[in-house]
């Protein structure tokens, strides 16, 4: 097939996939914390006594949540469908666009039922009670998952800087200049979100509490080293398919092996998240850790407590992780983030101007 | 290092718990402190045991590392513990001070006094202060 026609396959391939997920996104993203949007102590991030998430109330509250996602992501699956023009990196850009809408929307209807669950059920007292164990973790001792860890808190950091390299030994070869400052903004973009990535996982390791999300020191480096993987391997599945484009773009491999090597990849990134995400809620001790104060919790989402020494904890729910924005690691992550954001305009604008021309 | 305390520290009791309560009128080092110590005499902790590095705990517990360092403080000047820099705490191998030491039952004569006072203020009785000191004394001279 020539690579007209892989394009074709390609970009109505994604145009389906993209609508499917958009259309699965609360049951792929949502669901697993929607059942654990509360966990003994907590329902949508505030304290309440034990029973009000079962009751008639409480249960109205998370039913009136959960609709409104599921309508959010119906009217923007139609929105893509309709709306997204063809080709895969345009296609690409709405589903990004639409996915940060989800993500808006999400938040402003976690604050929602937030609000409604302080009015109707809480605050409930809070513990000023808290434990550490004099024992150690246990390290791990499974030398696959050790080297796994590793590997996967390395390689999204080294990646991007392993083909800025290649790509500044051979750099004659791109077509044109503009082409080439946008790949190597564009590079800088995925390294600084492989960094963060890094970081993350490495304060995971290092700076997170080992009562949190289990009780058992051992089984809490567990939960997170699992949690640092499954982090880690989506990102580094989406590192790589940027790395790979830029080589292939470098040597001019042609579209179809690309295809072939990186669709895979991503499928297989997928299951093994949603595999690992299955086993995180099997692990999750929802008796665990959560001993700050409601207070340390701003606009339903964000922890900010400058008395705690913890660079990441667990989300109010239990589920995956929240940085403590006292902690100077979140906004390196956020200063980094939008550096590379910017630098990319410059680049991107050129050669949308450079195409328009030609057209 | 990490090593040589994991393997130290696993050698411990599995109860070797601390719990601090931040709105305790107590401050969180004494707190530290106390528990440790009665650890020590419990035999939960024995001479060589390494302690978790002052940073680990604190972070484990959510408050300042000073705080853990002066908890640690205190109990290296009572001679229970031994801080070696660069390489964490351990509990001491001597024994500590001799009851007979003057300053040390005058100390404990103090500490007393206020915790007395402080329950007795909270409504304990005379003969319920006493029968809770006798179950302590008995728990730590154990069976």
């Amino acid at each position: 097939m020539s690579d007209a026609a892989w394009l074709r396959v390609i970009e109505w391939g994604l145009r389906i996939f993209q609508a499917a997920l958009i259309l699965l996104w609360p049951k792929l993203m949502f669901l697993t914390q929607d059942r654990a949007l509360r966990r003994d102590s907590t329902l949508f991030g505030v304290r309440v006594p034990s029973d009000f998430g079962d009751s008639q109330i409480g249960r109205e509250i998370f039913d009136e949540y959960r609709k409104r996602i599921w309508l959010t992501a119906i009217l923007f699956a139609a929105i893509f469908a309709i709306g997204a023009p063809n080709g895969p990196s345009v296609s690409g850009l709405w589903y990004f666009g639409l996915l940060l809408g989800m993500l808006l929307a999400r938040w402003v209807f976690y604050a929602m039922a937030q609000r409604r669950v302080r009015m109707e059920g809480g605050p409930a007292p809070e513990s000023s009670v808290r434990t550490a164990s004099l024992i150690a973790e246990e390290p791990i001792q499974r030398p696959g998952l050790r080297f796994a860890a590793f590997a996967v808190m390395l390689l999204p950091m080294m990646l991007p800087v392993i083909t800025g390299l290649l790509l500044a030994l051979d750099w004659r070869r791109y077509p044109s200049r503009p082409h080439l400052d946008f790949t190597a903004a564009m590079l800088a973009f995925t390294g600084a979100f492989g960094l963060c990535m890094s970081a993350l996982q490495y304060a995971l390791r290092y700076h997170a509490r080992s009562s949190d999300w289990a009780a058992d020191p051992a089984a809490s480096l567990k939960y997170r080293t699992d949690l640092g993987l499954m982090m880690g391997s989506a990102s580094l599945g989406v590192i790589a398919w940027g790395c790979i484009l830029t080589l292939t773009q470098l040597f001019g491999i042609g579209m179809g092996i690309q295809f072939a090597i990186s669709y895979p990849v991503m499928f297989g990134v997928i299951i093994f998240s949603r595999r690992m995400r299955s086993s995180l809620v099997k692990q999750f001790d929802p008796q665990s850790g959560d001993s700050m104060a409601d207070r340390c919790w701003k606009w339903a989402y964000f922890y900010f407590n400058s008395s705690d020494p913890a660079w990441v904890v667990p989300t109010r729910s239990g589920v995956s992780c929240a940085l403590n924005h006292a902690r100077a690691l979140p906004w390196i992550c956020y200063g980094l983030s939008v550096t590379a954001l910017v630098a990319l305009v410059g680049p991107w604008a050129k050669i949308v101007a450079e195409t328009r021309a030609l057209h | 290092m990490v090593l040589m305390y994991s393997t130290s520290v696993h050698q411990m009791a599995r109860s070797a718990q601390l719990k601090i309560d931040i709105a305790s009128e107590v401050p969180a080092y004494r707190q530290i402190a106390d528990q440790v110590r009665a650890l020590i005499v419990e035999g939960a902790l024995e001479p060589g045991d390494s302690l978790p590095p002052v940073r680990k705990l604190a972070l484990d517990l959510g408050i300042h590392f000073n705080t853990i360092a002066e908890a640690y403080r205190t109990l290296e000047r009572e001679g229970l513990l031994e801080i070696i820099h660069g390489h964490g705490a351990r509990v001491a191998g001597v024994s500590p001070a001799s009851p007979a030491d003057p300053e040390a039952a005058e100390n404990f004569r103090q500490r007393l006094r206020e915790l007395v006072a402080m329950v007795r203020t909270r409504g304990l009785s005379t003969r319920r202060i006493i029968g809770e000191l006798r179950a302590v004394v008995d728990g730590l001279e154990g069976p």
